[in-house]
């Protein structure tokens, strides 16, 4: 396969988490004088993942910068995805953001089911969020975007419905409840 | 950006706390219905109601499947009937409450407020008409409710309507005394009447008032509960300035819940939006009591020393959260205790703790008043006058809003229970004590001259 060259790249980056990964990484995109123009980052279970685009002033290969980041930690520490970036391509979905979120007593399927759910529908889902809770009840958040022509009567229909097949409460809510109920500033703004 | 706790936390709200929108009131005004021919009247009321509220129904429930928030009621409150009304016949007005008794079934509304009269300072012959009928209106419709404004701060109390407003709620459980008197349920008598109040029975579209217009009253008291609740869990040495800031921080998120619903329904409905309505409005349901939010605070027993102080507490952390909510806050604003429709408050009366003397107090700091108070069957007009006068006295010396709406309940006694199911729930009927035979003050007659608080140009 011939060498891909770019000066922007998306970059995934797994391993244990610990101290300084992110200082780590970061320096050696700068030996490169490397800019990172988005970044996100979480830890699940002490794992530690994240996910950033840099642009380099020189034109590089997508091996090159692999192997630049892979000498950021020790041997075999860090899993690192490198891709080139291209940003022609709009979002997947366009439609309200609305936000999915189960909860319920914990089995194996749950996220399945529901990535299976809105796979079906056509809803993209933007964000994603699980964890079992202290007393064994397992928690989904989910950002989705629906796009504005779907009947949501049907959608809220089909929800309960898989909601009672999975003995868990699944619920459908456009983001600004949760932004008028947590936010200091009323959704869209001044009236 | 939003946090999952916080998501999280909101779905809990709905979840497990009983989060709703209580009421979506559309108000509208009739004044452009008016015609001396009564059944002219009745069709272009008809018409009016279906143009503007037939929709109403249909919207709520679309922004409530958005918004995964419950909207508990829905309902319509017109400009006074009396402003319609004048120079008309008296069988006119049981002609147009059942006009309006059908136009609210048919476009799904379960009450329509309105049939009201201001005679705070004096009254018109239409007015009088008005007393006549009004036992035979609440008699003879389901859905319709009455108010009277029979005192204001700028006025005074107006004690003639008193007296006739006394006599209609007597009248209005006799002629329903095969409900238990429940005619006298849909009647309130307010002192300062507020235009632009969601809740029934007393709603009315006030003068002023843009048309129409769509007007929120917000979740009820179970979610200020349960977060109390496990607030104290969490801190059992809460003192009283923390549980102020937790009444504080829910009632922030229960406004923005009922501003969000009213702007998304007033926009799909082309009107405008007027207010949130802050008051927590009970249900007889257990857990959605406000009874059950001052035992929660601590108060063993509601009506006992510490209740007015309880009551005090929650009534101002609540306007202060919601009032940083919104900048449309109206209506009544202020905690409801209604005892008929709050579990917690019907036991306090079966157990004895709580005493009309007592919620009398409790009056001058919160709203609205003796609400949904029943009385023995054979108290008399002048007692009745004599109960509502010094409830209207409390919201005239204290410039606010008091509101009485007492049921005499036909052929019981104090301590009998009495049970008009659904909404407006059960209790047992409070004894009045000290009865008026036939006279007081009040039977008098005439007019409490305006107080000197009025007195601020």
């Amino acid at each position: 396969m011939a060498a891909t060259t770019s000066n922007r790249f998306v970059v995934s980056v797994m391993s244990r988490d610990r101290v300084g990964i992110v200082r780590d990484i970061t320096q050696a995109l700068a030996k490169w004088q490397g800019n990172v123009e988005q970044v996100s980052q979480t830890v699940v279970m002490n794992y530690f993942t994240f996910i950033l685009v840099a642009a380099f002033p020189e034109v590089r290969t997508v091996a090159a910068v692999r192997e630049l980041l892979q000498g950021a930690g020790a041997p075999g520490e860090l899993e690192i995805g490198v891709k080139e970036f291209t940003d022609d391509k709009p979002a997947v979905v366009t439609g309200d953001r609305f936000m999915l979120t189960t909860i319920g007593g914990d089995k194996p399927g749950i996220v399945h089911q529901l990535a299976t759910f809105c796979a079906g529908k056509g809803i993209n889902i933007t964000d994603l969020y699980g964890a079992t809770t202290a007393d064994r009840q397992f928690i989904v958040v989910s950002e989705v975007a629906v796009p504005r022509s779907f009947d949501l009567t049907q959608i809220q229909l089909d929800i309960e419905a898989l909601g009672q097949s999975l003995g868990i409460a699944i619920n459908l809510q456009h983001e600004n409840i949760f932004r008028a109920t947590n936010e200091i500033a009323a959704p869209g703004g001044l009236p | 950006m939003l946090r999952t706790d916080d998501i999280l936390s909101t779905v809990r709200m709905l979840r497990e706390e009983q989060l709703d929108v209580r009421t979506v009131t559309m108000g509208m005004n009739l004044q452009e219905c008016a015609s001396s021919d009564p059944d002219q009247l009745c069709q272009k009321i008809r018409a009016k109601i279906l143009a503007k509220a037939g929709r109403l129904v249909a919207v709520c429930e679309e922004v409530s499947r958005k918004y995964g928030i419950p909207i508990v009621n829905k309902r319509i409150a017109v400009s006074p009937v009396t402003w319609l009304l004048e120079g008309h016949s008296d069988e006119s007005f049981l002609r147009v409450a059942k006009q309006l008794d059908e136009s609210a079934r048919e476009v799904g509304v379960d009450l329509l407020g309105g049939f009201t009269a201001l005679v705070h300072k004096g009254m018109t012959a239409g007015e009088r008409a008005y007393f006549r009928m009004l036992p035979q209106v609440l008699a003879n419709t389901e859905r319709v409710c009455a108010s009277v404004n029979a005192a204001s701060t700028r006025t005074g109390i107006n004690v003639d309507a008193v007296l006739l407003a006394a006599a209609a709620v007597k009248q209005a459980a006799e002629l329903t005394a095969a409900q238990d008197g429940f005619g006298a349920a849909k009647l309130v008598i307010f002192a300062n009447i507020p235009g632009d109040n969601p809740f029934m029975a007393g709603g009315f579209h006030g003068p002023g008032e843009p048309d129409p217009v769509i007007n929120i009253g917000v979740s009820g008291p179970g979610v200020i509960k349960r977060r109390l609740q496990q607030m104290i869990a969490d801190r059992p040495d809460a003192d009283l300035g923390q549980i102020a800031q937790q009444i504080k921080e829910t009632a922030f998120r229960v406004t923005r819940v009922g501003e969000l619903i009213g702007r998304e329904v007033a926009a799909k409905l082309a009107v405008e939006f007027g207010i949130v309505d802050l008051s927590l409005a009970p249900t007889p349901r257990v857990g959605d009591s406000v009874g059950e939010i001052l035992q929660t605070m601590g108060l063993q027993h509601i009506g006992s020393p510490g209740t007015t102080l309880a009551v005090a507490l929650l009534t101002d952390a609540v306007k202060k959260g919601g009032a940083f909510a919104s900048s449309s806050v109206g209506g009544l604003s202020g905690a409801f205790i209604p005892v008929a429709e709050d579990a917690a408050l019907a036991a306090a009366v079966a157990a004895g703790t709580l005493s009309i003397e007592k919620l009398e107090a409790i009056t001058a700091i919160c709203s609205v008043g003796l609400d949904m108070v029943p009385v023995p069957g054979d108290t008399s007009v002048a007692t009745l006058a004599g109960l509502i006068g010094d409830e209207l006295a409390i919201g005239v010396m204290n410039n606010k809003t008091t509101a009485a709406r007492l049921i005499p309940v036909p052929g019981k006694q104090a301590g009998e229970v009495v049970n008009w199911g659904g909404l407006f729930g059960s209790s047992p009927i409070l004894p009045v004590r000290n009865l008026t035979a036939n006279e007081s003050p009040v039977t008098r007659g005439g007019r409490v001259p305006a107080p000197i608080q009025s007195l601020r140009n």
